[in-house]
Order: structure tokens, then C-alpha cells, then sequence
């Protein structure tokens, strides 16, 4: 072979490898098609993908659920909200994990789809300001001044509109650097949503989803997972992220600051137990019949104002009734306070169980499934 | 028909169909491609490659809007320009750095280091291009980026009032220069090993005709083995060029990771074509009209006709320099 | 007139080294005609005690020889016997290879190899022509110039030099239209010539030939033996070459080599007509059959 046929083979494969990336990336779902198989009687095959953020929950779930019910075989996977919510509308798979509910035009496209809450998550704001450490405080934010921020209108941490919430500390005159994910993220979804339900500007330019279209402002960062927006804010002096909840302790040791946020009560308030639980309560009763409910900045004077529902993303016709008998009774464990609720898998994944007045709404909707 | 006729006839077939199955692959990939691409291009026209704003609309809006007949959602603008020129940027600077280093070491490893040593060190090359990519990544989150932020990089910027892309505020070290760095590093094996290959393969004789000339090794290997070997190590550079090209992972890690401008400097934040479409298909899947899919894949085609181009400019290149044989008035 | 040259090789001794570079100078350049007698040629390589090793295999053994100026020495012997190896350590190109060290003295020109700091200035002086033609992937023109380039000669200066030298290999008549093409469409015998032009082109004064004819038709070798012929009437010249008779045609004295020692060392007449060693008259009379 002589240096020319090498060369052009060589072309040829990096070609090849370079498209082949693409078409990767756009046939993967296509792809991925299995259906729940009946090995025998006994056996029913049930998949999960979605939602990263609850795919160790469910990696918790299937060794404890095989003893429940040995008849019932899960794999569960972590691709991301968005393949959950797809695959799950198109039989894919049984059971879709999302972040973020389904939004009305595709309900609206898929009505029999159910987004039933699974369990309650939570996100903070985190800084890197050098010399303001948790030991002496914590910064004080709004949505409002968060949604300034990350259009670059508050460009410095010495702003009048940040030394307003934080009289007495001494803000340098630093340019803020704004991170967000830049992957399609359930977290993107709850900070959004805190920034339209707090801004008007904010709700009629950017809005919110699982990404969105971030405003110019330069130096700002986008960085992926919530690894790398922990890392990345860990690297960058004088930025401002928002991370998920079961991030806070890496990005604390890290030495990153923690922000007690303002809610719709006007309180500074950080994220706990007592806080996130207090923001589930309060909004039981205005959750609607299919539960598709933004929890953020709710009512209460002790809530927190960044959590949201993880829902279980389900079509409410499923292959046989074999296959939705098994389905809902997963689900049934998943949110019961003796299944899937206790407290030894909710703390591993810094989730917070649902509150109990939720269930009935829950159960309601679990029992619309058929074969 | 004997057994060895039978078996030469089984393997010019199995032969002629690995020979064309390429083209097949190749064609296969674009007509897929193109095809879910169209309602991008019918919605967004040639401003898809030359508008700078990127935003996939409102999906939780309840209602949609249709233009030239393909529905969005509300808001929903593809301008791709900040994605091509952060991904030709990085690229290029991957080259520039990258090749120069390739071609010595592979020079190095086939002239100058004792056989003995090459043969430890070669397979070590080897081992670096199969390094995977989220490791060179998060050293240039941790190594790298905090480098050029506090070193490199003021350093750098004091050339700024001679040439002004040098110039300007460093920011975080996430960005074009260190994007273009971490790609070198990956592209550097890949183009070593395959130049070592070739220019082993050069004949010796007109390289010691150089060298009983007067010739330095550096001469030699200039004027004397590399135009011998310069076809095979284009397609080197050129295959390096594409990992480059399409290199997602390490890039979402340092890039910083910009949309919605252009790199105003060297230390600029950028996104690339390829990281984009890994950082966005999930979300686009919560576009119910799916034009956001139909988009991804439209900047898909982008990057495979970009790497195509890129392939026929190196390819003229070589042709051009094989007619300019003369260099002598 | 013999009395009078060994007056002048006394005169020699006394002389000191400006005097004797001047002196040099005038010999080499073939510009006093009465010098031409055999006795007044001084040696311009004088080999004592030379081995040399690839490692621990020893494949020259205590060479002991001098060649002198102005004229062709021819290395003979079977494969493998090492006439290469002592070629190519003359212009240090046997030092490139990993593992090769030499012990002993080897002189060319009055400086000792194993001393030489610009291996590339030395080898300027040294011009080689190897076993295969190996013109430079570049033009005709190209191949003539491109070491002067790199050496700093002027572009009008390496035009000239590229002309007088393809001129003197007889090959610019053919050529003189073809300058800017790939030298890789010449017949063998023309590419030989042209890397012969080539190496003339930075004016060596001692011309290594390794078996330069063995891939040639009989036309082109002897075109190439003339050329050589003419060459040495100013130049000196060493072959290694396993064709005996083309080492009788032009060598004026022959060197017999086995198993890396030099068995004998005589004008070539009387190598070939009254070997004084055994082992050369039995590798003689069996070439020559």
C-alpha cells in the first residue's frame, strides 16, 4: 500500500468518523427501540430511562423493588429529561424520568401521558468570592437580582442592587462571571423559572426550559453536568452558579458560598429539610389533578423557593395489562412512605419524600394506567 | 469450479463490497441527515448560518408559530455563525500548535532517538491517542485554564497593542485558546504516530545522499524526507484536523461554552458545532413542534460538509504543490 | 628530477602549516604541471590501525592504509568483507548508524574523523555516490541547487555552478529544457550522473563512490568510469565496486579486503597480474573465472 492509498483511507474514516458522530447523535433514539419483553409468565421486563438526576434513585430502587416483587425485571438508564419524556411517548419505554413536567403542546400531542411526582428535589445558588466564606455568612439573593445578573445588567458583586440585600458585607468590585448548564437540564428548567416568575424582563425575553437562549453578557460560562458547573465555579473567581441539590456538599467543600434566596414571603432563606419541605407542603392543595405544577417560589413563609416534583413520565396505555398491572405497582411502592419514599433512599440522593397529602392525587393518576 | 477458484471469486466480492461500502456509509449518513434537516432550512433560510442568536423558542408557551410552513416554537431563532467560527477557530489553533510539534517528534522518534529507546517510547505515543477525551478535558479544566487565566494569558495580552486579537480582557481561562490548546494535545499522537509511520517508510537513500551532502538532519528531513512523505502526512494533518473538528467532550469542558456571540479575543468563550449538538438534543426533544431536532441535525450536515471541505482543500493543496515541483527560477 | 622531488618532500617537513596549506592549495589544483610523478602525490587519507565495531561485532580490523591524491583507489572483496563499512566511515556516515565506534586513526586532509566538530563542513569537502541513483524528490534544477542554497551561494552563482556541473557529467545538452522536471523520469544512468553533478556542485575534493555503477547497463557504467577517469585528474577518488574488471579499468591502485582486514594493498597491475597474498589470488582467478 503506498502512502497516497493510505493517506485517502485515512481520509475516508475521518469522514466517516466525523459524521458518523452526528448521525449518532440523531439516531440514538431511534435506535434504542426495545419493548417490555415476557421472557415467561413470570418474568415482565419493564425499561426507565431519563432524568440523570433520579436514575441513582431508581439504581437504589431496583435491588430493593426485586425483592417486592421478583416477578419484575427494571433497567433503568440515565440519557437525560428529554429522551425520558420521548421515549416514554413513543413505547420506547415504560417508564420516562423527567425533571421538568411535559409542557402543554406536547400533552396537547400525547394526551394519554401521565406526569406523576415521584419525589421532591431542590437546587441552590452558589458564588466563588474569595475571602466571603460560609463561616461568616451567607449572600443574600433575589430571583429578580439573579435574572439582572445573568442578563449583565448587575455586572459587578459591588452593585447597588446586591449591597442593598447585603448591608454590612464588604462586596468587591469584581465582574460577576454568570455559569449555566449548558447541557439540557432539569436544574436550567427550576432556575429559569425562579428568574421569569421574578422578572418581567426576563419572562418576556428568555423564559424558561430545560436550556435556554442565554443572554449575551461576556466572560459568562456554560459548563456541563452538574460536575462541571461545580468544577468550573471552583475555578472561576468572582462567579455565581446554580447547582442541584445533591451537589451542595461537593461544591461546600469546595469552597464555594451558599446563598439564602429570597422567597415570595421575602425572607433569605437557605435550603434544608425544614425549608423544602414547608415549600412541598404549602403547595399540596394548589397542585392541579395531573400534578404538571411549577413548585417555584412558592407561598409560605418558610419556604424555600427553588424545588420542583420528579415525575415518573407514563403513558396511561400500556402493552398488556400484565405490563400496566406491573407498572403501577412499581409506581405504588415508589411513592409510598414504606416503598420508595423511605427516608434511607431519599437521603442518599438529597431528594425529599412527597408530602403525604400529595398522595391521593398521585395514586389517582397511577390508576389510570391500562393494559 | 474448484474450492480455490470459489474462494477467490467469495473474496472479490467480499473485496468489492468493503471497497465500496464507504461510499455507501457516507451517503447513507448525508441522505438521513439532509432529510431531517430540510424543515430547519425552510424555516430559518441562509440566516442560519449567518445570524448569531441561538434559541430554541419557548416550549411551555401554549401556542406555536409557523413560518414558510414549518410550525415553532414561539421565539425560536437557529443562527449557527458563533458555533462554525468556534469550531474553525479552535480547530485552527489545534493545527498551528499541533503540527509543527507532530512532525518533530515523529522526526525525532525515526532519526534521532536510538532504536532503543523509540521502541519504548512509539507505543506510548499509541497510548495517548486512545486516551479518552473526557480525561484531556478535565486537565485543561484543572490544569490548563487556570494557566492561561493567571499566566498565559496576561502574559500574552501585553502583545495585544501589536496584535489585537491578543489583546482584551482574559476572563476565566474557559475559551478559544484553551480549547485550542487541549485539542492540540489530543490531535498531537494521532498525527505523530501516523507521520512516524510514513516517514519510516521513506527510503533512506536520498536522505543519506542529503546527509553525505553536508546536510544538517534538519535539512534532510525539510527539504529531502518530508516532500517524500507530504501526501501521507496531509492526510495525517487532515485526520487530526477532523478529530478536531469533531471533538465534543473535552470542548463542553474548557470552551466556556459562549452562544449568542462572536470570540472577541483569543480568551474568548466559544462552542463548537459539535458540543452544541450533544449539549441540546435532550432538551430539543422538549420541542413539540420538533423543529429544534430538525435544527441540530441541520448543523450535523454543516459539520459533515465542513469536514468534507476541509478534506478537498487539503487535497488541492497537495495537488498544487505536486505541479510547483520547481522551486528554482 | 627525482632527486629534486625528494628535495622537495624534505622541504616539506620543514615547512610551516601556512606555507604547507598554500603549497596544498597549489597541488590540489593541478596548477604545477611538473608535478606529476608518483612520488610527489601526499597522502590525503592515511588509515592506521583502524577497527571498528556495530556494538560488539567487530567488522574492521586494524586497517593500515594510505591513498593518496589525485587518483582512483579501488576496495575490493567479497560480500560482507567491510569495504562499505570503511568507505562510509571516511565521510563519518558509519557513525550515524546506533552501536558504530571506531578505534584507531583515520586522517582525511590532515584532520583526524573522530576530531570533527561541523560533520556537515567536513562532509562538503567529502562528496559520496551510492549503490542506487537517489535524486531528491524535486526538480533537475532543484537537486544541483539545493544544497548550495541552504549553504548561502547566490541564486545567479548557483545557476552557473547547476550548468558547469551538469556540463561536466555530460548530461546539459540533454537536459538544458528539462531543468524544471522531476529527475524521476531519467533513465538510471542519467540519474546516476545527475546525483554525480550534484555532489560535484559543492566542489569536494575526495569522492567516495560506493559500488556506483552496480545498478547500470554496461553504456552507463562506462560513461560513468570516463567521467570518473577525467574527474580524477583533479580529485581523489575511492570505489568500493565487486566488479574487478571495472576496478582494473580505472583504479590505479586496488585494495583486496576480507573479513574486514585489508589483505592487500598494490598498484592495481600488480594485485591483479601477481597477487603476493594466497587468499587474493584465489578470490582473483575465481572472479575472473
Amino acid at each position: 500500500m503506498n502512502t497516497f492509498q493510505k493517506a485517502s483511507i485515512m481520509t475516508i474514516s475521518a469522514v466517516i468518523g466525523a459524521s458518523a458522530l452526528s448521525a449518532a447523535v440523531t439516531m440514538v433514539p431511534a435506535l434504542a427501540k426495545t419493548k417490555a419483553i415476557h421472557h415467561d409468565a413470570a418474568t415482565i421486563q419493564l425499561q426507565e430511562t431519563g432524568s440523570t438526576l433520579l436514575y441513582p434513585l431508581f439504581q437504589l430502587w431496583v435491588p430493593a423493588y426485586s425483592k417486592v416483587a421478583p416477578g419484575v425485571q427494571i433497567t433503568p438508564a440515565g440519557t437525560g429529561s428529554g429522551t425520558g419524556i420521548q421515549q416514554a411517548t413513543d413505547g420506547t419505554v415504560q417508564i420516562g424520568a423527567s425533571d421538568a413536567y411535559m409542557n402543554n403542546q406536547l400533552i396537547a400531542q400525547n394526551p394519554g401521558m401521565l406526569n406523576i411526582p415521584l419525589a421532591i428535589s431542590a437546587q441552590q445558588i452558589m458564588y466563588n468570592i474569595p475571602g466571603l466564606s460560609n463561616k461568616t455568612v451567607h449572600l443574600h439573593l433575589t430571583g429578580n437580582v439573579l435574572a439582572e445578573i445573568y442578563t449583565g445588567k448587575v455586572r459587578y458583586w459591588n452593585d447597588p442592587q446586591i449591597a442593598r440585600l447585603n448591608k454590612g458585607i464588604r462586596l468587591p468590585h469584581a465582574a460577576i462571571v454568570p455559569i449555566h448548564r449548558l447541557d439540557g437540564s432539569g436544574d436550567t428548567f427550576l432556575f429559569t423559572t425562579l428568574l421569569t416568575d421574578t422578572n418581567k424582563n426576563w419572562a418576556n425575553t428568555v423564559s424558561y426550559n430545560t436550556s435556554v437562549s442565554w443572554p449575551n453578557v461576556p466572560g459568562a460560562l456554560g459548563a456541563n453536568g452538574n460536575n462541571g458547573v461545580v468544577q468550573t465555579a471552583e475555578a472561576t473567581k468572582y462567579s455565581v452558579a446554580y447547582v442541584g441539590i445533591s451537589w451542595l456538599d461537593n461544591g461546600l467543600k469546595g469552597g464555594l458560598g451558599e446563598a439564602a434566596v429570597q422567597n415570595r414571603a421575602g425572607r433569605f432563606l437557605l435550603p434544608n429539610n425544614a425549608t423544602i419541605s414547608a415549600a412541598a407542603s404549602a403547595q399540596v392543595r394548589k397542585t392541579p389533578k395531573n400534578e404538571r405544577m411549577s413548585l417555584i417560589y412558592g407561598p409560605g413563609a418558610n419556604s424555600y423557593p427553588i424545588i420542583n416534583y420528579e415525575y415518573a413520565i407514563i403513558n396511561k396505555k400500556q402493552s398488556s395489562s400484565a405490563v400496566a398491572t406491573a407498572v403501577k405497582d412499581l409506581l405504588l411502592w415508589a411513592i409510598s412512605p414504606n416503598g420508595g419514599n423511605k427516608a434511607n433512599f431519599m437521603t442518599k440522593v438529597h431528594f425529599l419524600p412527597l408530602p403525604k397529602s400529595i398522595a391521593p392525587l398521585s395514586r389517582a393518576q397511577i390508576n389510570e394506567i391500562t393494559g | 469450479m474448484g474450492i480455490a477458484r470459489l474462494r477467490s471469486k467469495i473474496f472479490q466480492v467480499a473485496a468489492g463490497i468493503a471497497a465500496v461500502s464507504p461510499l455507501f456509509v457516507l451517503l447513507f449518513v448525508a441522505v438521513v441527515l439532509l432529510k431531517d434537516a430540510l424543515p430547519a432550512f425552510r424555516y430559518q433560510g441562509f440566516s442560519f448560518y449567518t445570524g448569531l442568536t441561538w434559541n430554541m423558542g419557548n416550549a411551555y408557551a401554549n401556542n406555536v408559530v409557523v413560518h414558510n410552513g414549518v410550525q415553532a416554537a414561539p421565539g425560536a431563532t437557529f443562527g449557527i455563525l458563533p458555533f462554525i467560527v468556534g469550531t474553525l477557530a479552535s480547530s485552527l489553533i489545534a493545527i498551528v500548535i499541533g503540527v509543527p510539534i507532530s512532525l518533530l517528534s515523529a522526526f525525532a522518534l525515526v532519526y534521532k532517538v536510538p532504536p532503543r529507546l523509540a521502541k519504548w517510547i512509539s507505543p506510548m505515543v499509541e497510548l495517548l491517542a486512545g486516551i479518552p477525551s473526557v480525561v484531556y478535558g478535565l486537565w485543561g479544566v484543572i490544569v490548563l485554564a487556570p494557566v492561561i487565566a493567571n499566566q498565559v494569558g496576561p502574559w500574552l495580552a501585553k502583545l495585544g497593542s501589536v496584535i489585537p486579537f491578543l489583546g482584551g480582557s482574559i476572563g476565566s481561562g474557559f475559551g478559544l485558546l484553551t480549547s485550542g490548546i487541549v485539542l492540540a494535545v489530543m490531535i498531537i499522537p494521532i498525527i505523530t504516530a501516523t507521520s512516524r509511520d510514513l516517514l519510516a517508510q521513506v527510503p533512506k537513500l536520498p536522505i543519506e545522499g542529503a546527509r553525505a551532502l553536508g546536510m544538517t538532519s534538519y535539512e534532510s528531513m525539510r527539504h529531502v524526507a518530508l516532500p517524500l512523505a507530504k501526501r501521507g502526512i496531509i492526510g495525517a494533518i487532515i485526520l487530526g484536523w477532523s478529530r478536531a473538528l469533531g471533538e465534543t467532550m473535552a470542548v463542553l469542558m474548557v470552551s466556556g461554552n459562549a452562544s449568542n456571540y462572536l470570540p472577541t479575543n483569543l480568551y474568548s468563550p466559544i462552542s463548537t458545532m459539535a458540543s452544541t449538538i450533544a449539549a441540546l438534543l435532550d432538551s430539543a426533544m422538549n420541542d413539540a413542534t420538533s423543529l429544534s431536532i430538525h435544527a441540530l441535525a441541520l448543523i450535523a450536515v454543516t459539520l459533515l460538509v465542513i469536514t468534507m471541505l476541509t478534506n478537498l482543500l487539503a487535497r488541492l493543496l497537495v495537488q498544487v504543490g505536486r505541479r510547483d515541483i520547481g522551486t528554482e527560477g | 628530477m627525482t632527486s629534486d622531488m625528494v628535495a622537495v618532500d624534505q622541504d616539506l617537513v620543514e615547512l610551516t602549516p601556512a606555507e604547507l596549506k598554500e603549497l596544498e592549495a597549489v597541488l590540489t589544483g593541478g596548477r604545477i604541471d611538473v608535478v606529476t610523478a608518483e612520488a610527489t602525490k601526499s597522502s590525503v587519507i592515511q588509515v592506521k590501525g583502524l577497527s571498528a565495531y556495530f556494538g560488539h561485532k567487530q567488522v574492521l580490523n586494524n586497517l593500515n592504509l594510505d591513498i593518496k591524491e589525485r587518483e582512483i583507489t579501488a576496495l575490493i572483496g567479497p560480500s560482507g568483507c567491510g569495504k562499505t563499512t570503511f568507505l562510509r566511515t571516511l565521510n563519518r556516515m558509519s557513525h550515524s548508524v546506533p552501536g558504530f565506534r571506531h578505534e584507531g586513526e583515520v586522517s582525511v586532509m590532515g584532520q583526524d574523523i573522530a576530531s570533527v566538530k561541523d560533520v556537515e563542513s567536513f562532509r562538503r569537502k567529502v562528496g559520496m555516490l551510492f549503490q542506487r541513483p537517489n535524486p531528491f524528490p524535486m526538480s533537475i534544477l532543484d537537486n544541483l541547487t539545493l544544497a548550495l542554497r541552504l549553504f548561502g551561494v547566490s541564486k545567479k552563482e548557483r545557476l552557473e555552478i547547476a550548468k558547469a556541473k551538469l556540463d561536466e557529467v555530460g548530461l546539459y545538452e540533454d537536459l538544458k529544457d528539462r531543468l524544471h522536471h522531476s529527475p524521476f523520469a531519467l533513465s538510471g544512468g542519467q540519474q546516476q550522473r545527475l546525483c554525480l553533478a550534484r555532489a560535484l556542485a559543492v566542489e569536494p575534493r575526495i569522492l567516495l563512490l560506493d559500488e556506483p555503477a552496480s545498478a547500470l547497463d554496461p553504456k552507463s557504467t562506462r560513461m560513468l568510469e570516463d567521467l570518473f577517469m577525467r574527474l580524477a585528474e583533479h580529485m581523489t577518488i575511492v570505489i568500493v565496486t565487486h566488479n574487478l574488471a571495472q576496478a582494473r579499468r580505472i583504479a590505479k591502485r586496488t585494495a583486496f579486503m576480507e573479513a574486514g582486514e585489508i589483505v592487500e594493498f598494490e598498484s592495481t597491475h600488480a594485485l591483479f597480474t601477481k597477487p603476493n597474498d594466497p587468499r587474493t589470488r584465489v578470490y582473483v582467478e575465481e572472479q575472473i573465472g
